[in-house]
């Protein structure tokens, strides 16, 4: 309804961009998302430098979670290189294992909630533990996000609407994605670092 | 009618009198004691505070009941007791602090306070008792005006809207009969302008009235009763003054230029965007001004934060939901453990009764200071933030539940030097609630006596130790045992 | 709330409907331009202010006669003012939620939101924001965000009542005091709803100007408004997400049984489960990394249109454009680093303290700069004392009385006798308070044209400014002085207190400032929603001013200008040019012979010549002497 006239009014000038505004906006949604965490893990250091703090062992699935995370990035990337050489095939297959990728690290991180419950690491215990359970909870729900995100790309590819001419789509995509990546990784070596 | 009233006034009090002489009075003055300590901070005897009025409480419900509820109310509401629900409900749900503390034979004597209260004839202090048993009797004048405010309310409203649109209306016809003219009726620019030099005279007339009307009622205009106060005071001084001749010169310029560069048609704006000199000076000097109370600013916390001195009293400020404790270390100046999970089971303060360190400690509802000795107050809070605020000193810590704070400085005038100093024998030094805490955060404080040396050590004799060598530590199982504390303002501890 | 003023909007429109062939619907309620979302987070921000107005009227009310009856309460507030006494705890709720409205609903959703919506796309010459269906989203997550405030006031324990600043344990125990209870937990949602609508809001902002700004519009030519908003929204991206995570741990503790925040607090004050381990100071340490900010994001974009109203108003160039722009920048950037000035006696590291402190004093530095800039504008103008240049005149004053008192403020070892006094009500009443209301008010009085192509009624607008003014001075200023008393700001009375009842005149002259206030604003609102009908037809450019928005059509347009966007050849304040046939020049006006957008104009030619100034003598003596102070006769 609006957009059309939006459109109709923009067809007498198309101004030129020297970012798309769609990236830029996911770039700023990036640095917001960013500060959560940032403010969530200075927290978690404040915190731990009062002292009263527990040890505990993380949850072997943590690294299990990471190694998934890490490989659905790569064929994230290799789906994004297959739309800019435009061999729709590939973009299917990638974006599909990077989905699928994406919910077995879901569950990968609901299991290790329960391995955490199971060695007594409880979310109403010591701050060391709730932060662990909180700041995992809150990248599982961007988490969800993406995978929302990269099965749209997905259906859109399958309906041939990603290709060299139209990544857009595709690109935002990849950068949410490696995003996610990235600050899992950061996350699971901040845990490690700061026990 | 009065005469009767008055009549009967003299006849109740006739019968207190005697009454309190016939050995109950040892009871009810124990009560006040305890009242004072542990209930104004919520409750009244004539009127609603946070908590209902306590006039007539001994009427209203039986003894056991009080005893119960004041020993723990929210029990009873849980427990289903209708009165106790219906309480509850009619106070929004705030919550009575349990006074698990305090034993049957206490709270009997704070009822026999609050009974002999209640039939008190209203003095002239309880004036709003007065005025409520008038209102009885007809409702009295300010009411009347209220309820027909209420009513009018709406009439209000309407005559507002109506007389904003006839002035606007009218605005709006002077504004087209002076296009018309070729003349404006109403000159606003011209208006404008004489109102903000108007305003700047008028406004800093104001300034020096009320710089004169009410500086002397500022604790900065007599000396503050600390060590560091001279420093504290000199520093708010030279800020003062600074930011004084700023506020002046800046305010001045501004409404002079609205005066004089209002509008004229005869008259061109100077062009003048920019000039690198002009913005240099006025971002040096303000610079180099706040560098100066920079460097200065950070001596004086420096010195009254880092303050140290070994021969320091310990003394911990205890706040809670509604109150303040003071915990004197004692002799040996170490306070005892203290665990929050005991607090109102071992006693009210959680005090390790096991400690050694605690057997000489002593525990007040008032606190009392040494002149010229240095104390370090270590504060603790029982339930949420509190921040512990001793204006005449210049002292101010936040008390946060979990995280021991302190601050350390030494009182150098003594209460009656400061009551003489300021011509005010009533005059009393005061530590209050500086951080919102709920309800009745505007009641909680706690006076602060400052003694000669001598009268120091007199008062702190005739205190009790806390938790006496002889208290059963063995047999925390056993009934309750009593440590009785005779003195005036000591809180009276159960030790189960 | 949404049907009263989109009904509202529907009225004004009327006149020039059927331009565009849009539901009801799409164009009043979910409308996606960027105009109609300003007027209503407007429309919304001044219900809600007029909320907390009233709310504000309610504990003056309170505090000026303790021992008075008022019926009228009952009627109002229910069993809170059973018998006309008003309950101590609704005292504080009352407190509570007029600052998070004040602070959050009025002054930054209704003043940032509403300019920035309005005056990003129509002063850099875009169509639109660019995403205008996050735009239509960060004004329902506000509207959704009001309503759940608003619903709060009505739930059985009543509202937030532990502070604007919500410190936990007392915000995070139920127990500890009534409004803890559903009433904590709606307002954690809200704000939850708000943040969403403040980053939304403010990604948007950020995109359009840096990407979609017409050609010629560099960024060293953008409207003052245009940099104020922009940093304004970089602020509340970097902070508000911090709020965010705070919020939610506060939440987990509340709800859930964390203690992120609580220590040493035994079962049965906390629902049941021991709590320790927790820091409260933690919580105030996120809360400030956001609301220190904060005071920033609602003070920036009023003195950004300050500066636009003061330079078109004085017929001036705004004095020292880069250095307005430096001292924005300066003051976002150290915004960061000083919350800590809130918590010097939390107990924090005493080192800590004087790192913030130092910080805390900086921020003075581009402040004053700021106000000498403004100052250096007014000076031999000629000024048009339109009531949005009151208002940004007032906002001036305002700035320099609150403004300093922050010096005492940030100063730890001072602050040990003001923290939390009356002092500092005053302090910020004035300095982010009353300066940016006046900011704001300036704003509408200025662009209302632009909002609903109708003039406000000027007198009316003179009455509503002096009123307001006097009595701002009024109820704010007396306040230093029991401040500097001890009186402790969140009293329900002082009757407690033998030293703080001295006050009680001056707590009831406060008060009637106050109501003669309110009353001033009864003249506003009467003003505002009486000119929506019966307003003078506005001109297009009815202030003579530069900027791009007053090109555009009265007649509200998608896409805002009916052809090409204009091109911009110019900075914004080229008024009184000498040589110039106008005092204005429009930014879209190239000079003679300029083909090129992006060439500066020669500044030879521009240098104002000796024979064009006033004689000397006209300088104010101060000024002339600090001029031959410094050897500056040159000009």
């Amino acid at each position: 309804m609006m957009t059309q006239s939006i459109k109709s009014a923009k067809s007498h000038q198309e101004p030129e961009y020297v970012i798309n505004p769609k990236k830029f906006v996911l770039w700023l949604l990036i640095v917001a998302s960013v500060m959560l965490f940032a403010g969530f893990t200075s927290a978690y250091i404040v915190r731990h430098g009062e002292g009263n703090w527990r040890v505990y062992e993380l949850p072997q699935l943590f690294t299990t979670s990471t190694i998934i995370i890490a490989l659905s990035s790569v064929f994230m990337q290799w789906a994004y290189m297959a739309a800019k050489k435009d061999e729709l095939g590939q973009i299917k297959i990638a974006l599909g294992i990077t989905a699928a990728l994406g919910i077995c690290f879901g569950i990968c991180q609901w299991l290790a909630y329960s391995q955490l419950v199971q060695n007594n690491v409880y979310f109403t215990g010591n701050p060391s533990e709730s932060f662990v359970y909180i700041i995992s909870f809150m990248h599982l729900m961007h988490m969800v996000g993406g995978v929302i995100f990269v099965l749209v790309t997905f259906i859109k590819s399958l309906r041939s609407k990603v290709h060299k001419k139209s990544l857009l789509t595709i690109n935002l995509c990849n950068t949410y994605w490696h995003f996610l990546g990235i600050l899992w990784i950061y996350l699971f070596v901040f845990f490690q670092l700061n026990r | 009618m009065k005469i009767i009233t008055n009549v009967l006034r003299a006849l109740a009090l006739f019968a207190t009198i005697l009454f309190f002489n016939s050995g109950f009075a040892q009871t009810a003055e124990e009560g006040a004691q305890l009242f004072n300590a542990n209930c104004t901070s919520c409750h009244a005897i004539n009127e609603k505070v946070v908590g209902p009025a306590l006039k007539d409480a001994h009427k209203r419900r039986d003894e056991k009941w009080l005893i119960s509820w004041i020993k723990n109310s929210q029990k009873m509401v849980k427990a289903g007791d209708p009165i106790a629900v219906q309480i509850y409900k009619e106070n929004n749900e705030a919550l009575m602090t349990a006074f698990e503390n305090l034993n049957d034979n206490q709270i009997k004597s704070v009822i026999a306070y609050i009974k002999a209260e209640s039939e008190k004839p209203a003095a002239p202090a309880t004036a709003a008792s007065t005025g409520s048993s008038v209102s009885n009797e007809g409702a009295s004048p300010v009411e009347v005006n209220a309820n027909m405010r209420g009513k009018i309310n709406w009439l209000l409203i309407i005559i507002a809207v109506l007389l904003f649109m006839v002035i606007a209306l009218v605005l709006d016809i002077l504004g087209l009969v002076g296009q018309i003219q070729g003349k404006p009726v109403i000159n606003w620019n011209s208006i404008n302008s004489k109102m903000a030099l108007l305003f700047l005279i008028a406004g800093m007339g104001a300034v020096i009235w009320e710089f004169a009307a009410h500086t002397k009622l500022t604790v900065n205009s007599y000396d503050g009763a600390s060590a560091h106060s001279n420093e504290y005071d000199s520093m708010f001084n030279i800020t003062f003054y600074l930011t004084l001749v700023v506020f002046i010169i800046t305010q001045i310029l501004l409404f002079w230029y609205l005066f004089k560069y209002k509008h004229s048609k005869s008259r061109k704006a100077l062009y003048f965007p920019d000039n690198h000199k002009l913005e240099l000076i006025w971002t040096v000097i303000p610079a180099i001004v706040l560098t100066v109370l920079v460097i200065r600013g950070l001596k004086t916390w420096n010195d009254i934060m880092y303050h140290k001195d070994e021969k320091a009293q310990l003394i911990e400020v205890y706040g809670y939901q509604f109150g303040w404790n003071a915990r004197y270390a004692g002799a040996d100046n170490v306070l005892g453990k203290h665990d929050f999970r005991e607090i109102g089971k071992v006693n009210a303060l959680g005090v390790d009764p096991k400690d050694p360190k605690a057997l000489d400690d002593v525990v007040t509802n008032e606190l009392h200071l040494k002149v010229d000795q240095p104390v370090m107050l270590k504060f603790r809070a029982k339930d949420v933030i509190h921040s512990a605020y001793l204006p005449h000193f210049r002292v101010q810590m936040n008390v946060v539940p979990g995280l021991p704070t302190q601050f350390a400085f030494t009182p150098t005038i003594t209460t009656a030097d400061m009551r003489s100093k300021l011509n005010d024998p009533t005059f009393d030094y005061i530590l209050l609630c500086n951080k919102i805490c709920g309800g009745a955060h505007y009641r909680m404080k706690m006076k602060v006596i400052v003694h000669t040396a001598g009268d120091y050590e007199k008062w702190m004799s005739s205190q009790t130790q806390y938790v006496q060598n002889a208290a059963p530590v063995a047999d925390t199982t056993s009934t309750q045992t009593q440590v009785r504390v005779p003195a005036k303002n000591n809180k009276i501890l159960a030790i189960k | 709330m949404s049907k009263t003023h989109s009904h509202q909007d529907d009225h004004s429109h009327d006149a020039h409907h059927g331009h565009h062939q849009e539901s009801f619907i799409s164009k009043y309620v979910f409308s996606m331009d960027h105009k109609m979302i300003a007027k209503q987070f407007l429309i919304t921000g001044i219900i809600m202010g007029t909320l907390g107005m009233a709310m504000s009227l309610i504990f003056r009310l309170q505090l000026a006669y303790p021992d008075m009856k008022f019926p009228f309460l009952e009627s109002i507030i229910g069993h809170w003012g059973k018998d006309g006494k008003l309950d101590p705890n609704f005292y504080l709720a009352l407190i509570t939620i007029h600052g998070t409205i004040m602070v959050f609903y009025v002054l930054t959703a209704g003043l940032s939101g509403t300019f920035s919506n309005l005056l990003i796309p129509l002063q850099v010459g875009a169509r639109d924001m660019a995403s205008p269906f996050l735009n239509m989203l960060s004004y329902w997550f506000f509207f959704l965000s009001s309503c759940v405030l608003t619903f709060s006031l009505f739930v059985e324990n009543g509202p937030a009542s532990a502070g604007w600043t919500v410190y936990p344990p007392l915000s995070a125990l139920p127990k500890a005091v009534p409004g803890s209870g559903d009433g904590m937990t709606l307002w954690l949602v809200a704000m939850i709803l708000f943040i969403a609508s403040a980053l939304l809001g403010g990604i948007n902002y950020i995109t359009t100007v840096l990407n979609m700004r017409t050609k010629g519009m560099k960024m060293t030519r953008l409207p003052l408004t245009i940099w104020a908003f922009l940093i304004t929204a970089v602020l509340g991206l970097l902070s508000f997400p911090v709020l965010l995570g705070g919020s939610l741990l506060l939440l987990m503790d509340r709800s859930f049984g964390t203690s992120f925040y609580l220590a040493d607090i035994p079962a049965d004050l906390a629902g049941g489960i021991e709590r320790t381990g927790g820091s409260p100071i933690l919580f105030q340490h996120l809360f400030w990394f956001l609301g220190h900010p904060e005071v920033y994001i609602i003070l920036l974009p009023a003195l950004g249109i300050t500066s636009e109203v003061i330079a078109t108003n004085s017929r001036k160039p705004i004095f020292g454009y880069r250095a307005m722009i430096g001292s924005i920048l300066a003051i976002g950037f150290l915004s960061f680093i000083v919350w800590g000035h809130h918590m010097f006696l939390t107990g924090m590291n005493p080192f800590l303290g004087s790192v913030f402190m130092l910080g805390t004093l900086i921020i003075a530095v581009p402040s004053a700069v700021k106000t000498f800039n403004y100052l250096a504008t007014l000076w031999k103008g000629n000024l048009q004392l339109t009531p949005a240049m009151l208002f940004a005149i007032g906002l001036v004053s305002f700035f320099i009385s609150g403004g300093l008192t922050g010096i005492y403020l940030g100063n730890a070892a001072l602050d040990i006798n003001l923290h939390d006094t009356y002092f500092v009500v005053a302090h910020f009443h004035l300095v982010m308070g009353s300066a940016a209301i006046f900011g704001m008010m300036s704003g509408i009085y200025h662009w209302y044209s632009k909002l609903f192509g109708k003039m406000m009624n000027e007198g009316l607008g003179y009455i509503h400014f002096w009123l307001t003014f006097i009595s701002a001075y009024c109820v704010f200023f007396p306040m230093h002085f029991m401040g500097l008393a001890g009186v402790p700001r969140r009293y329900y009375a002082n009757t407690a207190y033998d030293q703080f009842n001295v006050f009680i005149d001056m707590n009831e002259f406060i008060t009637i400032a106050a109501l003669l206030g309110g009353f001033a604003q009864l003249i506003f609102l009467f003003n505002f929603f009486y000119s929506i009908f019966k307003g003078k037809r506005a001109p297009q450019n009815p202030w003579k001013s530069n900027t791009l928005e007053w090109t555009a059509p009265v007649k509200h347009l998608h896409g805002n200008w009916p052809g090409e966007i204009p091109h911009v050849y110019r900075w914004a304040y080229d008024y009184s040019k000498p040589g110039a046939s106008d005092d204005f020049i429009p930014q879209n006006v190239p000079d003679p012979g300029q083909v090129d957008e992006m060439q500066e104009p020669d500044p030879a030619k521009f240098e104002p010549s000796r024979t064009s100034t006033p004689a000397a003598k006209q300088e104010v003596v101060l000024f002339a002497a600090l001029k031959r102070l410094f050897g500056l006769a040159r000009s």
